[in-house]
């Protein structure tokens, strides 16, 4: 399929995104992520980057690899991926981030890429550099590499939306379901460059496994989402949303 | 959003300034991790106040001002009123890192307890609260045993009506935290 075609598919201006769905235009606003599940993303990639840091066993990230859900219009059931997702920063930083993580790759590519040990200092600075700063980034929308060109690639060709579910650890089990409409990008654009330099930052660590060829990025934009976390019902409930903030009261006031 | 230590700080100068009188500001929770610089922001401030009795007002305005003029959404919420507390609540405060006691004028400013902090946030047990408390163990504010047997002594008094459900789930959150911090730190030890 033709590049441009591809790429024109999504189309988001002034918060609002226009696509092709079924022949018809439509115009979706777009949304920023809410905070618990910004804070969420947030700490977990500090534990990971502490984990890694002290080199130590990363069993799953689940702030990083959700399922992603798409479908398109003769589909009987949707097809389901785990899939490697970040975030972008927000188009008036983009360039200042893109620099010091490119940066950052050019400098551990001239070691062999075994050399994680030497290297990874610099390489979680510079990750951190990134997430430290939580107003640059754009919540609105979520970055990831595509590679196999398999089922999720023809699914969002045919029909570029897509829904993908974050489950976190025990006990709490923080879970989010967000919907996108979903914009494919080709290697120059830049937030393909800072999505595939992010990763590249990692790619030797034994979590990943080593890709080299990804064909295009997606930029995921986010127009819905559900905060799915479990909770306990009880009788009469639908959960048991207590014991959270005592709204304005004092109760403890010394004679 | 996100809430810095300069803007805490600011809302307690304002604060301080708007309330020239004896009292206890207690920082409850996150906000008390980011005045300590163990995190750089928080998504809550939560404070206690501890007042005589016909200064109520003035200093609840004077925290609605000022968290108002620091752009701050500022929750006043002693966790007495949210669980029984345990013997600790009274006398467990800490000081503020390089905070004297005259700084702010008569206003004192404290970490509220921080077995009762740990307690009151594993109740509400969201994501963020299981933080909090394994950063107050990590920092060496809480320990692990005398927090169990603070809670051990404290079970009997908690029933739905008391931390507002069922004390089955509270205990499983209470076991997901020391399971959590047990696997931290047997990281910690093989790295």
């Amino acid at each position: 399929m033709d590049a441009e075609v591809l790429t024109g598919q999504v189309q988001v201006d002034n918060g609002v995104a226009t696509l092709q769905l079924r022949g018809e235009e439509k115009s979706i606003e777009v949304k920023e992520l809410p905070e618990k599940f910004v804070r969420w993303q947030l700490d977990y990639k500090n534990t990971i980057y502490d984990a890694i840091e002290r080199d130590e066993y990363v069993a799953f990230n689940a702030g990083h690899l959700p399922v992603v859900a798409t479908w398109d219009e003769e589909s009987l059931v949707p097809n389901l991926a785990n899939k490697g997702v970040g975030f972008t920063p927000k188009d008036e930083y983009i360039e200042h981030y893109l620099k010091l993580v490119e940066d950052a790759v050019k400098e551990i590519q001239k070691l062999p890429p075994h050399a994680v040990n030497e290297t990874r200092d610099l390489r979680i600075n510079t990750a951190r550099a990134f997430y430290k700063n939580p107003d640059h980034v754009d919540w609105r929308r979520l970055g990831l590499l595509e590679i196999f060109e398999g089922s999720t690639f023809r699914n969002l060709v045919a029909n570029p939306t897509a829904s993908v579910l974050w489950t976190g650890n025990s006990p709490v089990f923080l879970s989010y379901q967000v919907d996108c409409v979903v914009e494919i990008m080709t290697p120059d654009d830049p937030r393909y460059r800072f999505s595939w330099a992010m990763r590249r930052l990692f790619e030797y660590e034994p979590f990943h496994v080593v890709q080299t060829i990804y064909p295009y990025s997606y930029c995921f934009w986010v127009i819905g989402y559900k905060d799915k976390t479990p909770k306990r019902r009880y009788p009469g409930k639908r959960s048991d949303n207590t014991v959270n903030k005592g709204e304005g009261t004092i109760e403890h006031v010394s004679k | 959003m996100f809430t810095s230590q300069d803007n805490i700080r600011a809302f307690i100068e304002r604060v301080a300034r708007a309330f020239p009188n004896p009292g206890t500001l207690y920082l409850v929770g996150e906000c008390s991790l980011v005045v300590e610089s163990v995190r750089k922001f928080c998504t809550e401030v939560i404070i206690a106040l501890d007042v005589d009795a016909e200064y109520v007002g003035l200093l609840t305005r004077a925290v609605d001002e000022a968290a108002r003029e620091v752009e701050l959404t500022v929750c006043i919420e002693h966790p007495e009123t949210v669980i029984p507390l345990p013997d600790s609540a009274r006398g467990g405060e800490r000081r503020v890192s390089g905070l004297a006691d005259d700084t702010f004028g008569p206003l004192r400013i404290r970490h509220f307890d921080p077995y009762s902090v740990a307690i009151r946030f594993i109740a509400r047990g969201d994501q963020p609260d299981y933080d909090l408390a394994l950063a107050l163990l990590t920092m060496g504010w809480i320990d692990i045993g005398i927090l169990r047997e603070k809670v051990d002594a404290l079970l009997d008094s908690f029933s739905f009506d008391t931390i507002q459900q069922d004390p089955a789930e509270f205990r499983r959150k209470f076991k997901g935290l020391n399971q959590m911090w047990i696997a931290q730190h047997s990281n910690s030890d093989a790295a």
